[in-house]
């Protein structure tokens, strides 16, 4: 009986999170589709853009997440690590020459070390204090780099003192390797899968008379256009370290350690009781997940070729909570589908067609709300790029309202991996014992708990 | 050393707790000898959890005024000083006067609360604290004391010992829940269990630990009584292995099963004795009824 309710409901919760999962995914995709169908030219260079943003924030994102969903410390200062990493790796490389891998290497190093002293004194503060020292410790990481002249702004060409950074190493990297990739042959093959995509739009645009496929787009004009080779580099070699990240991540969750952090997020209070040390466990994981944003920024400059002290803002922590929240705390694979959703969603708003055919325009001439908008002056347009963030602020409290558990929720914990430690014969003498108590009613457990001492005495 | 020394647990002497003008404990003291069941009463607001708090190390103790002079005294004011203090790791002289905690040879007083539990004494809490998003079983796995899976880098390279230690651990927690007879809420979670269970959990993650010394904080409050003798039976099979420091507003409880009864009020010790003594005492009474009783 009891059995049979738990999985139902197991199926119904497991159903509505396809659906809101579909919810969610259906219209981005939608909408990345059609950015990439009819308002891109050179198709391969941006699927391999976004790819490469894709990972980079995904090993941010899974580094928050190790902090703010296994430790349950929200970290807001995410973003002064990037920025240590970024700073540290480039200004090494393009300015002091040093080899590359041995800057990267100081770059995580610093990272690191950076993020040990700052545990030091904020990690025996309570979750909100926590926040409020980590958010100013990342500001302060901001403008140090916005201020310090002497030592981190640098030469332009033009021979003015500047504080935009150039990440040399990607220039020689594109320039090393410009051969030029021809996907050309994969044309066939893909306008054969665009015809039958393409035909409930077409559908739809003839039965409402819509212009969703722009006049004069023809499917036999797609084509993949060229990739450089750096660009196919650049993402084996960012796939291989997000893969490095995730593996790593979840050997330390499996682990006894990871049960320990996880109790610590649940309650560190009776984890001090039964003798450990939470201010080791909780300076440890602080230090690891700085040395993985650290990573992340080396990756940003990398992407980015060049970058200024702005750009570390506390905004981009934000984006970074919004693709884990999306996602689904306390599980890297939550943390991949979040970035990689909001990811494309931005990515598409950023296309001239998405922008033109899928905007609003309320004006002067519009009915009802004319007058007002003629009185106050104002012609809104209403698209994804310029409402990116209330749509996706919509979305963030939709979740935190309906589903605080995330597109993916943190997999429930069960036994199964204790109990395979077992060998058969204890195993099924566990599971025996168990399902024998669980047969009874809590009336007969007292009963023969009663008799129980009685029978041995005889 | 005499031979009742050696056979002493707990050595808590003249204990002083004040939280600003409101003092808690002011020179309570007690000795629990090795495998006895001691219990500890008195009205509520007596300072109980405050002395156990004390005693486990979540509370530091306080040094009263007409003391704290000759405490800095004894400490010059020199930096050399200062540091050979904080590095220092024997014992500190202290004046006998301000109080000092004892489990077996270990002094408690000072020490972090977590050093506090590795010595081998444990406590519950008045109000049970379990990890609700872990199963009963991982409840058990994680209170086991220096793990190897708890060193971080052991995660990554010593994957063979901790699957050995992973084993015995469960294998312990199987044999602690089969004693503790919750065999059949092995795979729940911990949010799900009732209050009952929940003060048998506690007292299951202590044992996990193997304690010499086990300290519980009202393991029967808020239970029905079958269920609550039945946590009293399993309390007094565990005094062949360890001592027991129980505080509990029971009072059949307290005086049928109690080897030494302390009694406090306002912060001190007023009685102590097995429980017939304690029974007669017409302090006790008093403390509890009033002077007009």
């Amino acid at each position: 009986m009891k059995k049979n309710s738990e999985s139902v409901g197991n199926l119904v919760e497991g159903r509505s999170e396809l659906y809101i999962g579909l919810a969610l995914a259906v219209p981005i995709l939608i909408l990345y589709l059609y950015a990439f169908l009819f308002g891109i030219d050179i198709r391969g260079t941006w699927i391999v853009g976004t790819l490469t943003t894709i990972m980079v924030f995904f090993v941010g994102a899974i580094s928050l997440d190790l902090e703010v969903g296994s430790m349950g410390l929200p970290n807001f200062g995410k973003v002064g690590f990037f920025a240590i990493g970024a700073y540290t790796s480039t200004l090494l490389y393009s300015e002091w020459g040093v080899p590359f891998p041995i800057a990267v290497l100081l770059a995580l190093l610093l990272s690191a070390v950076v993020g040990y002293f700052i545990s030091i004194p904020t990690v025996k503060l309570r979750a909100d204090y926590f926040a409020i020292m980590t958010i100013a410790g990342g500001e302060i990481i901001r403008l140090m780099l916005a201020y310090e002249k002497r030592w981190l702004w640098v030469l332009s060409p033009a021979g003015t003192n500047t504080q935009v950074i150039t990440n040399k190493f990607k220039i020689q990297f594109t320039g090393f390797f410009d051969q030029v990739i021809d996907l050309t042959p994969f044309n066939g093959v893909t306008i054969l899968i665009i015809r039958i995509i393409i035909i409930p739009i077409e559908l739809f645009d003839s039965l409402l008379g819509s212009n969703l496929i722009p006049a004069g787009w023809k499917v036999t004009d797609f084509t993949w256009g060229n990739v450089f080779l750096w660009e196919i580099l650049l993402v084996g070699v960012f796939l291989l370290i997000s893969l490095l990240t995730y593996w790593l991540v979840q050997q330390i969750r499996k682990s006894p350690y990871g049960r320990t952090i996880r109790a610590i997020r649940e309650d560190d209070i009776t984890v001090t009781s039964v003798g450990k040390d939470v201010a080791r466990f909780r300076w440890q994981i602080t230090t690891v997940a700085a040395l993985l944003a650290g990573l992340a920024g080396v990756m940003y400059a990398t992407t980015f070729g060049a970058f200024e002290a702005a750009e570390f803002r506390p905004a981009l922590t934000f984006q970074l909570y919004m693709f884990i929240i999306i996602g689904g705390l306390g599980n890297s694979k939550g943390a991949f589908a979040g970035t990689a959703l909001v990811t494309m969603f931005l990515r598409a708003g950023q296309v001239d067609a998405v922008k033109e055919n899928f905007s609003f325009y309320f004006g002067p001439d519009t009915p009802l709300l004319g007058p007002i908008l003629e009185f106050l002056q104002l012609d809104v347009f209403i698209n994804p790029f310029n409402l990116r963030f209330v749509i996706l602020g919509i979305i963030l409290v939709l979740f935190l309202l309906f589903k605080p558990a995330g597109l993916i929720r943190e997999p429930k914990t069960d036994n199964e991996k204790y109990l395979k430690l077992l060998t058969t014969e204890e195993r099924e003498d566990s599971d025996l014992a168990v399902s024998r108590r669980q047969s009874l009613t809590e009336r007969e457990r007292i009963d023969e708990e009663d008799k129980a001492p009685a029978k041995e005495g005889a | 050393m005499t031979s009742t020394e050696k056979n002493l647990s707990l050595d808590a002497q003249n204990l002083h707790k004040y939280f600003g003008g409101v003092r808690a404990l002011e020179g309570a003291s007690i000795l629990v000898t090795k495998n006895k069941l001691v219990s500890l009463i008195g009205p509520n607001g007596s300072g109980k959890t405050t002395f156990f708090n004390v005693v486990t190390a979540w509370l530091e103790k306080t040094i009263p005024k007409e003391h704290e002079e000759m405490e800095s005294q004894e400490y010059s004011n020199s930096i050399i000083n200062w540091f050979s203090q904080r590095f220092d790791r024997s014992p500190k002289v202290e004046h006998e006067d301000v109080g000092h905690v004892q489990f077996e040879d270990v002094r408690i007083d000072g020490m972090n609360t977590h050093e506090a539990a590795l010595t081998g004494m444990l406590r519950t809490f008045q109000t049970t604290r379990n990890w609700p998003k872990l199963t009963v079983l991982e409840n058990l796995l994680v209170a086991p004391h220096k793990q190897t899976g708890e060193g971080f880098f052991n995660i990554f390279f010593r994957k063979r010992k901790i699957r050995e230690e992973e084993r015995r651990n469960v294998l312990k927690a199987l044999e602690i829940l089969d004693f503790l007879e919750i065999t059949h809420i092995r795979d729940q979670l911990g949010e799900e269990l009732s209050g009952g269970q929940l003060k048998l959990l506690a007292i299951g993650r202590l044992l996990m630990t193997a304690p010499r010394l086990i300290l519980l904080d009202e393991p029967m409050a808020g239970v029905n009584p079958t269920l609550g003798n039945k946590i009293m039976d399993k309390i007094l099979e565990l005094k062949s292995d360890s001592t027991i420091f129980l505080i509990e507003h029971n009072m059949d409880v307290v005086f049928n099963y109690s080897d030494e009864i302390y009694v406090m009020a306002r912060g001190k010790i007023i009685a102590q004795g097995t429980p017939k003594e304690i029974e007669t005492n017409k302090e006790v009474i008093e403390a509890y009824l009033g002077a007009d009783y």
